[in-house]
């Protein structure tokens, strides 16, 4: 064992430049570039909290709307909070879609209490897109704030939310949203990383790049005559990822807040694990390449360069890189038969590397996280984000394109599914 | 028949000649030493011949007569007495019997006596008349100064005018249809009269007015009735305003010939003892709050009034003095409960912005705040009516109650089913989607065709007229109806409202009294003891004065009396009484005495001091109780003779 162990670092050494390269192909092609954009654009473009805008928009009134199915038990403790901040909405809005639960009672009780300005309960399930819809036709605010009630949020979240505001061609703002549960289990610690990374550095960095593709169904606050111009949401699911392209589409810029942080739990065994991130990337390959297949068409009037560049980042490091994964570790097996765990256990040692100064910039870009507490974890998260995610990818997409599985989601009621684009 | 004109001279009287005529030495020593020891000269004749003979040869101010004498009863003494002495002076003469319904029903005129004093005698009672009531010289039928009739109806037959002596307690529960015959004059001196009473009419104008049939029959019925408004002062309508002003129970119930504010009857409960009193309304106005009405019975139908104003005269006679003489509005309200036998019924009634009414003459925010206080003595069991909702404002009850719009208040709210299109997710009323008679969807304008495949429509929403806005949990909101103040439907006031009930502890009370509350536990009543108590008490008195031999008297209560009537009957616990009364004669030996009262026994232990006895006290209720098996809850008080002091 030692013995292999020592040949294959001896061969690693012997290696030139150019074989190495032809040895570690797919880190080369699929992650060192990642990696290298994450860390550069962060490094350069970093928005230091100061730089932000420097006030709250004036006058404009804020509405939350808060969409629930059986959250009775959720909903009050999240109104509360909701008055708890520093920016407090001036209207909230709760609808209980189609509860079997008490909620329909409980937010009777919010509104006759005062705590909230509107109450709908309606009782029949109509997905998370309808509910938001029949309250946005009450909005009186020309802010909207969009949360789920399972969320908690920062003192001051509502009011850095609405600072990027002030600029006129934002149309939807995405929340920074964290992770509450990182002790939980091994796979919380993962996904608390993950979100740091990608949620949280990831899309201050497509900010800076205009490229952010998804305003968050947790929180995010948007622009009304925005969202009307669009025609408010669609029907479900991803319908998070589908309104901000069509946004996107329509010309609004969506920008990111880093500062607004909201908390949420994330799943805490592999199996809801998994079945949260087949629900989220069969939406997402539904919606890019099926419902919005015309951003990709130079042909289409939809065509847009801007929109291209985050369609081709998608397709190549979600969708080619998912792919080739498999490829790469057949071949790698196949060629150097022994020494292919040896070249995988170097491949993970240099992620490793790579992960810290990612993880060490994320963390300090987002000082709110304890990050130190997950430091022993990102030993093991490449293998996590690298090859887990991957594979789960994979069976996602396949699933999709095969059975067109995010039909059958039980996120999003039946009757929805069988007319639904 | 003749008519006494009797002077009331107030406390001042005093050294009154009076004769006792009774059998009884017991009670001719009681009486003669009682009425000596307060200054009047006392005679004493063993039987009829003998008073009949005192009475002819010596002139007396009170003649106490035993109705049944030996020879010649008391009524064959006055009435002798009186024969053929028309228009000269005369004695008070005073009833003494044991059997009352016996002196009533005697055939011969018995009308002669003043006054009635039932066996066993109350002692306060009867030193009250005889210092209270005297003969005046009198001019006979002819003199007739501020004679106020109370009596109107035809007599069925002739009955004495007992006029009740001043415990409600001791009058006598006379057949109503014997009552009131006698047209009895009352002389009444102005130092006696209440300030309201100081210029008598004649109420003769009741006879001139146009009486229906039934209430010619109701006052045909032969009881004393007071008429609002004809007996009350027309200047100021208001039951404290009596024009004649009636010992209790001289009146029978109080006739409602028109109609009454509410107000006006409550002042009822503060006059006199009136509130114990039926009401009968005859002007059908006020039927919940009076006893019977008169308006709903057919002619032939009174009887009813009669046995109401029976079932009062019998409850009133149960009711304790204290209760009877006590100006306490608790006490006259407990008193009012009692005598008519009704608990204190709540009802809705729109008239009062309180919302709610009783089944008494008092409004109903008296009565709440009064049994409130009623029940936390324990005296009044609430059972729950309703819970009301008052304005904040002006604490009317009067509110209406609507749902209404959570934003502008508006009541001008309109239900509509909600509509999801599926879609596109697109959820709103259905006016949205309304264009003619299809159904468009606002948001991407396809049409719905098909319910279930296209839309459904997932609940209710209530759109408000006013503003506009949407929701489909409309507020409550209540509107005070009073004063138009709106209030919140989470915020309005609440105040709960009780029917009530006298409780075993407010009958118990109103029975016997305050000692029944242990107000008075350690002090006797004089008037409560037994007349041989008495006797031998003022023979150990005698005797401590001339050499101080000391004595101590037990007095003997029974806590669980009450308990023990209800769960074995009165039987059971008289029995243990008597037993627990033998026990206690042997436990003191021979130098004691027994006494057996009406709520309390006594023992009356010569030769002993009050300290000693209570030394011994544990012992002595250990051996009284031995052999009962009820727990009577026995308790001792022992007095001394310098208790009596």
């Amino acid at each position: 064992m030692y013995a292999l162990i020592a040949d294959g670092f001896s061969y690693l050494q012997s290696q030139s430049g150019l074989s190495l390269l032809l040895l570690f192909w797919y880190v080369f092609i699929f992650e060192i570039p990642r990696y290298t954009v994450n860390f550069a654009i962060a490094l350069l473009f970093r928005k230091h909290p100061g730089d932000m805008a420097p006030d709250l928009i004036d006058g404009e009134r804020i509405s939350v709307i808060v969409a629930g199915h059986n959250e009775e038990d959720a909903i009050e403790r999240c109104v509360l909070a909701l008055h708890e901040q520093s920016r407090p909405p001036d209207e909230i809005i709760v609808v209980s879609d189609g509860s079997t639960d008490r909620m329909a009672e409980k937010i009777g009780t919010l509104l006759r209490h005062g705590l909230i300005d509107s109450a709908h309960a309606t009782e029949l399930r109509a997905g998370k897109s309808a509910a938001v819809n029949l309250a946005d036709r009450s909005v009186t605010g020309e802010i909207m704030i969009n949360i789920d009630c399972d969320c908690s949020f920062d003192r001051h979240a509502f009011r850095n939310i609405v600072k990027p505001f002030v600029d006129p061609d934002i149309g939807a703002v995405s929340g920074n949203i964290l992770v509450r549960n990182p002790q939980k289990s091994l796979v919380t610690a993962f996904q608390a990383i993950e979100y740091l990374i990608s949620v949280s550095m990831g899309k201050q960095a497509a900010a800076q790049l205009g490229q952010v593709t998804c305003a968050s169904g947790a929180f995010s606050a948007f622009r009304q005559t925005a969202l009307h111009g669009v025609g408010g949401m669609d029907a479900g699911g991803g319908e998070d990822l589908d309104v901000t392209l069509r946004l996107r589409q329509a010309g609004w810029k969506i920008d990111f807040a880093e500062s607004a942080i909201c908390y949420t739990d994330v799943p805490d065994t592999l199996t809801a694990l998994t079945r949260q991130r087949f629900r989220w990337e069969r939406d997402a390959v539904r919606l890019r390449y099926r419902k919005h297949i015309d951003l990709m068409n130079p042909f289409s009037p939809q065509f847009n360069w801007v929109e291209l560049v985050h369609e081709v980042e998608f397709f190549f490091f979600h969708i080619v890189a998912a792919i080739a994964l498999p490829i790469y570790l057949v071949w790698l097996f196949f060629t150097y038969g022994d020494l292919a765990p040896i070249v995988l256990v170097a491949a993970q040692a240099g992620l490793v590397v790579m992960d810290v100064f990612t993880f060490s910039l994320a963390a300090i870009a987002t000082p709110k996280v304890r990050s130190r507490t997950l430091l022993p974890y990102l030993l093991g998260y490449s293998i996590f984000n690298g090859f887990l995610m991957r594979f789960i990818r994979i069976a996602a997409y396949m699933q999709e394109w095969v059975f067109k599985a995010s039909y059958k989601d039980t996120y999003v009621p039946d009757k929805v599914h069988r007319v639904r684009g | 028949m003749a008519q006494a004109q009797v002077e009331f001279a107030g406390q001042q009287a005093a050294g009154r000649r009076v004769l006792v005529a009774e059998d009884s030495s017991i009670t001719q020593d009681l009486l003669k030493l009682v009425l000596t020891q307060r200054g009047h000269q006392v005679d004493i004749a063993n039987d009829g011949q003998e008073a009949l003979h005192a009475l002819r040869s010596s002139s007396y101010d009170v003649a106490l007569l035993d109705f049944h004498l030996p020879k010649m009863d008391g009524l064959q003494v006055a009435t002798q007495f009186l024969a053929g002495r028309q228009g000269l002076s005369r004695p008070l003469f005073v009833a003494i019997t044991g059997d009352v319904e016996g002196l009533l029903k005697h055939p011969e005129n018995c009308e002669h006596f003043d006054e009635v004093v039932p066996k066993p005698l109350n002692i306060d009672v009867v030193c009250g008349i005889v210092e209270n009531g005297t003969e005046t010289s009198g001019t006979g039928d002819a003199a007739q100064p501020n004679v106020v009739e109370m009596v109107k109806a035809a007599p069925a037959e002739p009955l004495p005018p007992a006029r009740t002596a001043h415990a409600q307690r001791e009058i006598i529960q006379r057949p109503a249809t014997k009552r009131s015959a006698a047209e009895r004059p009352v002389t009444q001196t102005p130092d006696t009269q209440t300030p309201d009473t100081q210029t008598p009419v004649s109420p003769s104008r009741e006879t001139q007015k146009t009486v229906s049939p039934v209430r010619s029959a109701i006052e045909d019925l032969g009881y004393t009735f007071l008429r609002w408004p004809d007996d009350f002062d027309p200047m100021q309508q208001s039951a404290r305003s009596l024009l004649a002003t009636p010992q209790p129970g001289e009146a029978d119930a109080i006739l409602l010939c028109e109609a009454v504010r509410m107000e006006d009857l409550s002042e009822l409960l503060q006059s006199h003892d009136l509130h114990l009193l039926p009401i009968i309304d005859l002007t059908g106005e006020r039927s919940a709050g009076t006893d019977v009405s008169g308006v709903t019975l057919s002619y032939g139908e009174t009887g009813k009034i009669r046995d109401v104003i029976e079932a009062f005269h019998d409850r009133r006679a149960c009711i304790h003095d204290d209760l009877l003489q006590s100006d306490d509005f608790g006490d006259k309200l407990l008193g009012r409960m009692f005598t008519s036998g009704k608990d204190l019924i709540a009802r809705y009634d729109g008239a009062d912005t309180g919302f709610i009414a009783f089944n008494t003459i008092v409004d109903a925010a008296t009565v709440g705040l009064e049994a409130t206080k009623l029940t936390e003595n324990g005296l009044l069991r609430p059972i729950f009516f309703d819970r009301l909702h008052e304005c904040g404002h002006c604490g009317s009850a009067r509110l209406n109650v609507r749902e209404e719009c959570p934003e502008c208040h508006s009541a001008n709210l309109s239900e509509e089913p909600y509509l999801h299109h599926f879609r596109c997710a697109y959820q709103g009323p259905e006016s949205d989607f309304r264009s003619g008679d299809d159904l468009i969807c606002p948001k991407c304008r396809r049409e719905l065709s098909h319910f279930g495949r296209d839309y459904d429509k997932p609940g209710i929403m209530v759109s408000c007229a006013t503003c506009g806005t949407s929701t489909s949990e409309p507020t409550v909101g209540f509107v005070c109806v009073d004063c138009a103040a709106r209030s919140d439907g989470e915020a309005v006031r609440t105040r709960d409202v009780f029917s009530y009930a006298l409780t075993e502890k407010a009958v118990g009370y109103l029975e016997a009294g305050e000692a029944f509350l242990g107000f008075t536990q350690k002090s006797l009543r004089f008037s409560d003891l037994p007349f041989d108590l008495v006797v031998a008490l003022n023979e150990e008195a005698r005797r401590y004065n001339q050499d101080q031999t000391s004595f101590a008297l037990l007095n003997i209560a029974y806590e669980n009396e009450r308990e023990i009537d209800i769960e074995h009957g009165p039987r059971k616990f008289t029995q243990a009484r008597d037993l627990f009364l033998e026990n206690l004669r042997a436990a003191l030996g021979p130098h004691s005495k027994v006494f057996r009262g009406r709520g309390y026994d006594y023992a009356l232990i010569n030769q002993s001091s009050p300290d000693d006895v209570r030394r011994d006290m544990t012992g002595i209720l250990s051996q009284a109780n031995a052999h009962i098996r009820l727990d009577i809850g026995a308790s001792m008080t022992v007095f001394g003779p310098k208790d009596f002091g």
